[in-house]
């Protein structure tokens, strides 16, 4: 009796959700800094994969794998550019129900480490942001980050370095 | 000359060793280079502020909910596809039983009530020799059949015999027949002359081709 590929494919697919959702989510959230936009990325993500099913080959590179897809999700949108129109207050309070609201001083705390995050990446070229990214998120080799951003691996070197040290310059003004 | 690219690959080594440490996902990793240089050291204190940074985006963020579709695109569209076709051929199916259903109801409708109890009053004359004619058409003229409801057919054994053979009784109408015929004549009357004038108008423009021609030869 055959066994069923699909299902094969299926428990693999189950578990690329459960062990690399995560780091997908979060790296394209770090990214595009919009959680629904994130999200659907995030779907896109898993869709293409399933997609290209058949023809994935398992080496055990499967974060990077995602990843590389998530990147050129990015890169697409942020060509495509298409306007996008925001709902008023009003109608989105009518839209969506009331959501579990942490308390104000927790409140009040995440949303200034999120600005913080978000005044980090605009200091970062769109290149250092990334291989950042990819590297914490995909936990990537840097020599892999390269050959994902289709660049020398010195420049992506170059590139992880002047992150972080502008990312230290950045703490080292932010922090009291 | 031969020792800057060996200087160059040897630095950018020690580079990416002290990145890799600096930005190892695991302290132990990280441990040995970053207490052995101080801008690795530095370098990774700033990829673990970026990290803590990330995360408590993510959480500002809520958890994600995990609502991969099952069903990716295409399959979707394939159900989709699969769908439309057997909602087609359901309608299909419908729309040929209704006709066929409406047709029986017609048919019944047409044929002669022979439980009727009330026979109408029918010209015998007539309904025999309509129903001679009946017989006698062909299938080219099925349309100028005129199915006659009226014609009792059990009180009418001899147009029974005749007509046995068919599903139903028919009646060939003469009068419709006539009118036909007459409306025929006249369309072809109004092609003749329509054509004669056609004609005359031609001969016309023939004529001043001539004059035109005779007048572009012979210049005055």
């Amino acid at each position: 009796m055959m066994a069923d590929p699909d299902t094969g494919h299926q428990q693999r697919f189950d578990q690329w959700i459960c062990d690399h959702g995560k780091a997908v989510r979060g790296f394209l959230l770090a990214l595009v800094r919009r959680g629904d936009v994130a999200d659907d990325l995030c779907q896109e993500v898993f869709c293409r994969a399933w997609q290209g099913r058949h023809r994935y080959a398992e080496r055990g590179k499967t974060r990077a794998y995602l990843l590389q897809i998530a990147h050129r999700l990015v890169v697409d949108r942020s060509r495509r550019s298409e306007p996008q129109t925001n709902l008023d207050d009003e109608t989105w309070k009518a839209c969506e129900p009331a959501a579990t609201v942490p308390e104000p001083a927790q409140a009040a705390m995440m949303n200034e480490q999120v600005r913080l995050l978000h005044a980090a990446l605009d200091r970062l070229a769109p290149m250092q942001q990334r291989v950042l990214l990819l590297r914490y998120y995909g936990q990537m080799e840097f020599q892999e980050i390269a050959d994902t951003l289709q660049t020398p691996l010195n420049t992506a070197l170059s590139h992880c370095r002047r992150g972080l040290e502008t990312l230290r310059k950045l703490l080292v003004e932010t922090t009291p | 000359m031969n020792d800057m690219p060996e200087k160059d690959d040897e630095d950018m080594d020690r580079l990416q060793r002290a990145l890799e440490d600096a930005t190892a996902r695991d302290d132990r990793d990280a441990g040995r280079a970053a207490s052995d240089d101080r801008d690795t050291a530095a370098m990774r204190e700033t990829w673990l502020a970026f990290g803590r940074l990330l995360e408590a985006a993510e959480v500002a963020e809520g958890p994600w909910k995990k609502t991969i579709a099952r069903e990716p695109k295409l399959l979707r569209r394939r159900y989709l596809v699969a769908l439309t076709t057997v909602a087609a051929a359901v309608c299909l199916t419908l729309a040929i039983g209704w006709w066929l259903a409406a047709d029986r109801r017609s048919s019944n409708h047409d044929t002669p009530v022979v439980r009727s109890t009330e026979p109408q009053q029918v010209q015998p004359q007539a309904a025999k020799g309509s129903a001679a004619i009946a017989v006698q058409t062909p299938a080219r003229h099925a349309p100028l059949i005129v199915r006659n409801d009226a014609t009792p057919i059990v009180k009418k054994p001899a147009i029974q015999k005749q007509s046995a053979g068919a599903a139903c009784s028919s009646v060939w109408d003469a009068a419709i027949e006539t009118q036909i015929t007459a409306v025929s004549q006249q369309i072809d009357a109004v092609q003749q002359t329509w054509q004669h004038r056609v004609d005359d108008v031609d001969l016309v423009q023939y004529h001043i081709d001539e004059v035109s021609a005779g007048l572009t030869n012979d210049p005055l």
